[in-house]
């Protein structure tokens, strides 16, 4: 994973029903976690929904339905 | 075979919401056990299922995961059992349950656990949800490629569960081949950590090198030794986890490439078009208030008729046992000690049931985790998680398994906090107290023409209960410091139609761990009580009774009457009365006089006590007919005033005490057993009464 100096486009900046495909995750921590739940590199990301109070977002990835706060979206960084 | 020690021992294991409970039921039926794994705290769910050889196995549902390297310390148990080659959960054969709806992702952890080369059987699960998505994926040349047996089986209807007997049999002792190479990865710390402990097996070794450090069968020494290996050979955990899943995807790619078909585009799904509104921030919302609203409404409104059978029955039993048992100190210990007693545990089963049911539908259908995302918002302004919605909605029927269910938060802070807040959640040991009290102190009549007047005091209570919670968790919040990262991340799964037999199997186990910690806590203490309230010390009571008798001889009392002036007599020497009388002057300020104070004492066993409490003190000795027992309560005098107990400033104070005080000795065990130390209960304890002190207080010097 080659580090970039521009502008990353994080799963956060996605609007709702805009879709994208994840390049990497920013945080190694986070990553493996990520991995585990089916969130990979080159898998496909959108944006359903935000929660009530916009802290928690409802995203499709791989066409399966996850919730993750906008702290964890943040560390997924899309290719496009 | 025969003894437990022989039996063939099977873990059942797969990702969280892969089915796993379902294929669990329909293997082992209703021969279930829970108990628990040595050393921890989670509970382990165990049963037999008998084998096509004639021979059984025992199969334990560990909890889901989604790999071995586990964020909770429910996970951490999965890891746990498969490590601990010497321990007594060690599974000889593995049956690894995969939702075929999202095969690549839920093969990771297979993978994981083929590496240790244990015996292991894959049960593809829903595969009728996958073909109605237009996928279908083929078994045999699956097993090829993976080199272990596959079966395809419907945990919900139990079709193809069959076949998983004889495949046990024949894979019983064959250890399978690792799927990764994981040598690589780490190789000289695999070599010197397999020589430390006597390993054979790379991937144990990787897998003890990660993490060491939360492993109870590892020694305070080893893990010193650990730790010097680990940064000499700059051991880079959080980076090889990452590497190791990675490769493990790059290694499934390809064979789920040909082995899952798609024979449709994908087109919105059901859960998709219903999460619309689900989810959504306005309508989702009113909609989780709405289901919550229903849940309060059962339990008050349809748990009354079965309640009030019960209590019909019971009263119609202790007068039956009466009639029938010969007069005499006997008679009245399995009346009003034993049977009292078993009454005060009956009574809370209608209330439990309906609202496990409705949990375990709730969880069921897929409808509790969007719970979790509407909430995780707001329950975080007060340091608690998402997740601790689900505790907080059990807590209304029993903090026990509520606290129990904080097992998924896996921050440790956002978990105490829950641990420490839920029990102020109004449970429904609460229930039969602010129901008489309510009854005491509230009018019964509809103001705006429409609501009851007690229900409204009932919800205030409620209310209450929460506000409490939101406002301890808040301070709990500031004080507390954390560096432990919070998080949600947490899965969607589809809606599913609930499957009633899943249902009913959970809510009889969860009832019937109910009425065996709970209700034998109740009937020990409804037994003590008897016997405080029947004996004194030395002949005091016969001595009383001799007095009283004499003294009143000469006024004109009928026998009843004057039977129970001397059980009043009685009970007030009784060493009941006696530590009823030393507690009143503490709580005289709150309005409380000796007799509440028995049953206050009496009621830190556990709330519900206080009712059957109440009902022994005002009818032991006398000719106990269970109805009387509210009217005496209602003409009860202060002895030296001549004023009423039972004013509205008593109750309300009684009320406000009940509400927030830690009256239950279950809750204080279990939060003993999830936190691991006496400190909590303890602070619990303190806290939870003094408040509930300060405020009933404060109540009644207002009211009065």
């Amino acid at each position: 994973m080659k580090e970039s100096n521009t502008h990353k486009r994080r799963a956060t900046d996605l609007k709702p029903k805009e879709s994208s495909v994840i390049l990497k995750f920013g945080s190694e921590e986070m990553s493996s976690q990520f991995l585990e739940i089916g969130c990979r590199p080159k898998s496909s990301i959108q944006l359903i929904r935000k929660g009530p109070g916009g802290k928690t977002m409802y995203f499709l990835v791989n066409s399966h339905a996850f919730a993750f706060r906008t702290e964890e979206a943040a560390h997924i960084i899309l290719k496009y | 075979m025969g003894s437990d020690e022989q039996n063939l021992k099977i873990a059942l294991i797969g990702n969280p919401n892969a089915g796993k409970t379902s294929v669990f039921n329909r293997l082992t039926g209703l021969n279930q056990t829970v108990g628990n794994f040595p050393g921890v705290t989670v509970d382990k769910k165990s049963g037999t299922y008998p084998l096509p050889d004639g021979n059984k196995a025992v199969i334990t549902d560990l909890p889901g995961t989604y790999s071995l390297y586990p964020n909770s310390s429910d996970e951490r148990i999965v890891l746990e059992t498969l490590l601990n080659q010497d321990g007594s959960s060690y599974p000889d054969l593995v049956l690894y349950v995969a939702d075929a709806n999202n095969l690549e992702r839920h093969l990771v952890l297979l993978t994981q656990i083929m590496d240790f080369g244990v015996p292991i059987v894959l049960l593809l699960n829903m595969l009728d949800v996958a073909n109605s998505e237009g996928k279908t994926v083929d078994e045999n040349q699956l097993s090829i490629k993976l080199g272990i047996p596959v079966v395809k089986v419907n945990g919900r209807t139990g079709e193809g569960t069959e076949a998983i007997g004889p495949v046990i049999l024949q894979m019983e002792g064959v250890n399978c081949d690792p799927f990764l190479n994981v040598e690589p990865f780490a190789y000289e710390l695999e070599q010197e950590v397999k020589k430390m402990f006597g390993f054979t097996n790379n991937y144990r070794a990787l897998l003890t090198a990660h993490n060491y450090k939360n492993l109870d069968f590892i020694s305070a020494a080893d893990t010193g030794r650990m730790d010097h290996l680990v940064s000499e050979l700059k051991f880079n955990s959080v980076g090889l986890q990452f590497d190791e899943i990675m490769a493990r995807y790059d290694q499934l790619h390809p064979i789920m490439e040909a082995m899952v078909v798609h024979t449709k585009e994908d087109d919105e799904t059901k859960t998709a078009k219903a999460d619309k509104i689900l989810t959504h921030p306005f309508w989702g919302s009113l909609i989780f208030l709405a289901t919550l609203f229903v849940i309060f409404q059962a339990i008050f409104a349809w748990a009354s008729y079965p309640m009030d059978l019960i209590d019909g029955g019971m009263t119609w039993l202790i007068d039956a046992a009466k009639n029938v048992l010969p007069a005499g100190l006997l008679s009245d210990f399995i009346t009003d000690g034993i049977l009292a007693g078993i009454g005060g545990i009956v009574i809370f089963i209608p209330q439990i049931t309906i609202l496990f049911i409705l949990v375990s539908l709730l969880e069921e259908v897929g409808y509790m985790s969007r719970a979790v995302f509407l909430s995780d918002t707001l329950m975080r302004k007060f340091g608690l998680n998402g997740r601790s919605i689900v505790s907080l909605i059990s807590g209304a029927a029993c903090a026990v398994p509520a606290i129990m269910s904080t097992r998924t938060i896996s921050n440790w802070k956002e978990r105490l906090i829950t641990i420490f807040v839920t029990p102020f959640i109004s449970c429904s040991a609460r229930i039969p107290v602010f129901a008489v009290l309510v009854a005491f102190a509230v009018p019964d009549k509809t103001v705006g023409g429409l609501f009851n007047l007690q229900g409204l005091v009932m919800m205030g209570l409620y209310l209450l209960g929460v506000i409490a919670a939101l406002g301890s968790a808040w301070v709990m919040k500031k004080i507390l410091k954390s560096k432990d990262r919070s998080f949600l991340m947490m899965e969607l799964p589809t809606y599913k139609m609930p499957y009633w037999k899943n249902i009913s199997i959970t809510v009889v186990q969860k009832v019937g761990v109910f009425i065996t910690n709970a209700g034998k806590i109740i009937l020990i203490i409804s037994m003590i009580l008897w016997v405080l309230a029947s004996f004194g010390p030395g002949d005091n009571l016969k001595n009383i009774e001799e007095q009283t008798r004499t003294e009143y001889a000469q006024q004109s009392f009928s026998d009843t009457e004057l039977d129970n002036i001397v059980a009043a007599k009685k009970i007030e020497g009784s060493y009941a009365g006696i530590l009823g009388k030393q507690i009143e002057p503490a709580i005289k300020p709150l309005g409380f006089d000796w007799k509440i104070g028995i049953a206050l004492i009496t009621s830190f066993a556990a709330r519900e006590v206080f009712i059957s409490t109440m009902a022994t003190i005002y009818s032991v000795g006398s000719d106990g007919d269970a109805e009387s027992v509210m009217e005496k309560m209602r003409q009860e005098r202060h002895a030296d005033t001549g004023e009423l107990v039972y004013t509205s400033a008593t109750a309300f104070s009684l009320l406000i005490f009940y509400v927030l005080a830690m009256q239950c000795m279950s809750t204080l065990a279990i939060v003993k057993r999830e936190t691991n130390s006496w400190t909590i209960p303890f602070i619990q304890l303190v806290y939870m009464t003094g408040l509930a002190y300060i405020l009933s207080l404060i109540t009644y010097q207002i009211l009065q």
